[in-house]
Formats: structure tokens, sequence, C-alpha cells
């Protein structure tokens, strides 16, 4: 199952699926970071996004704290990426590029349960949900 | 360790799909939608519960707080939209 030359960058919606135990296979491709038998990656940008996001739900503070603790722990976290570099992303949404230009510069494939994003980002990586990116794994 | 003294047996399906025999399950508490995993040993293959699907207890309260307010997958990808936009404009436009 070891497989160290895959590299993944997980979208905030594959860890807010993974926290909120709506996707099981984003779970395991969490817990399988945490476990170093593949490498994740994740930025500043998509912490924020992950705080952010689960305060909208409503979780309490001490569990919102121990989920970010938690992906940190299972994904190498970056620096964001300058935007003097978004200029060569042509994208729907641009607000998606720091997630798209962050996979990029990692040189790993982007997870994301955002089909429109997944779309999008096909022109510049490889791009899959947690279910292929498991089945990549042989998980 | 108490083991089973009897043998069981299972069918492989023409999908290569085994059941786990209900008695082996409940021992090793195997639940459905669990992961295991196979290890290639010297006499055959050895099938063991992996430690993949052990939940910490916060992240279980909160599946069962995201059960109970119904969130599903549709409203995690409008909700981080949403907050996307937020978050670059704090990022790259202040």
């Amino acid at each position: 199952m070891k497989n160290t030359k895959l590299k993944f960058f997980i979208d905030t919606t594959v860890a807010i699926s993974a926290i909120t135990g709506r996707n099981k296979d984003a779970w395991i491709l969490l817990e399988s970071g945490k476990k170093r038998l593949i490498l994740l990656f994740v930025n500043e940008f998509v912490i924020k996004e992950i705080r952010r996001t689960l305060k909208e739900f409503d979780f309490s503070q001490e569990n919102i704290n121990y989920a970010i603790e938690y992906v940190s722990e299972c994904c190498t976290v970056r620096k964001n990426v300058s935007k003097a570099k978004f200029s060569k992303y042509i994208i729907q949404d641009r607000n998606d590029i720091p997630i798209l230009a962050g996979a990029v510069q990692e040189s790993a494939i982007l997870v994301t349960e955002d089909n429109a994003l997944k779309n999008d980002a096909k022109k510049y990586l490889e791009c899959v949900n947690p279910s292929e990116a498991l089945k990549m794994l042989s998980i | 360790m108490q083991y089973l003294s009897e043998t069981l047996f299972g069918k492989v399906t023409k999908a290569g799909t085994i059941t786990i025999p209900k008695k082996l399950r409940m021992k090793y508490h195997i639940k459905v939608g669990d992961v295991v995993k196979y290890a290639d040993v010297d006499d055959g293959i050895k099938i063991v519960p992996s430690e993949l699907t052990s939940i910490p207890p916060n992240i279980k309260e909160m599946w069962d707080e995201a059960n109970e307010k119904k969130i599903s997958m549709k409203e995690i990808v409008e909700k981080v939209k949403k907050v996307r936009s937020q978050v670059y404009n704090e990022e790259y436009e202040a």
C-alpha cells in the first residue's frame, strides 16, 4: 500500500468531508497521510478555509482546533503561493487559483470534491476525487 | 487469544469478492464500510482489520454532529465556495 511517489494536494472540500464523516474515502486518504503511507499537502489558505468553514457549520471552537491540528498532522502545510504567479491560470473561478497553484507548485495531484474545480484544474494537473485517489493507491 | 475452534469457509464470487463469516466480523469488530488490509503471507492471504478505520473521539463527535445537522456534500462544496471568496479577498486583495 505504501506509495511515496504519489503526492496529493488536499482541497478544503476534501478535508471538510473527511472531518465531518461525509465521505469515508476522504477520511481514509487523510489517515493514510497521517500514517505516512502517502504524501499529502495543503497550504495556509486551505487551513484558513477549514477553520472558517467549520465555524460556519457551528462546530465548537474546541473541535475546530482539534480538526486543524489533525489535518496538520496528516498533511504538510505549505506557505501560500504569491499572487504574482496567478496570471498563468485561466479558470472559471479565480478564487480557486490559490488551491490550484498550491498543487502545481508541489507537483501534486489535486484532490477535490468540487466537480467544477476538478474539470477546470485538469488543464494544469491531474485532478481526482477521494475515491479515485484511493483507487490510484489500491487502498 | 481465544481462537474459534471451527474452520469457516467462504466462496469467491465472479467479481472476486468473499464474505467474511459473521462470527469473525463480530469477533474483530468489522463493520459495514470498514477497510481491511490483505497481507500476502507464506501459506495464503491474511485479512487484518485496518487501523485506518479508527476514529479519534473528537472527530467521531464531529461526524455525529454532522449527521444530526444533516450536512450534505453539496452543502460543503457551496459553503467552501462562499468562504473561499472571503478568504481570497483577505489574503490577496487586502
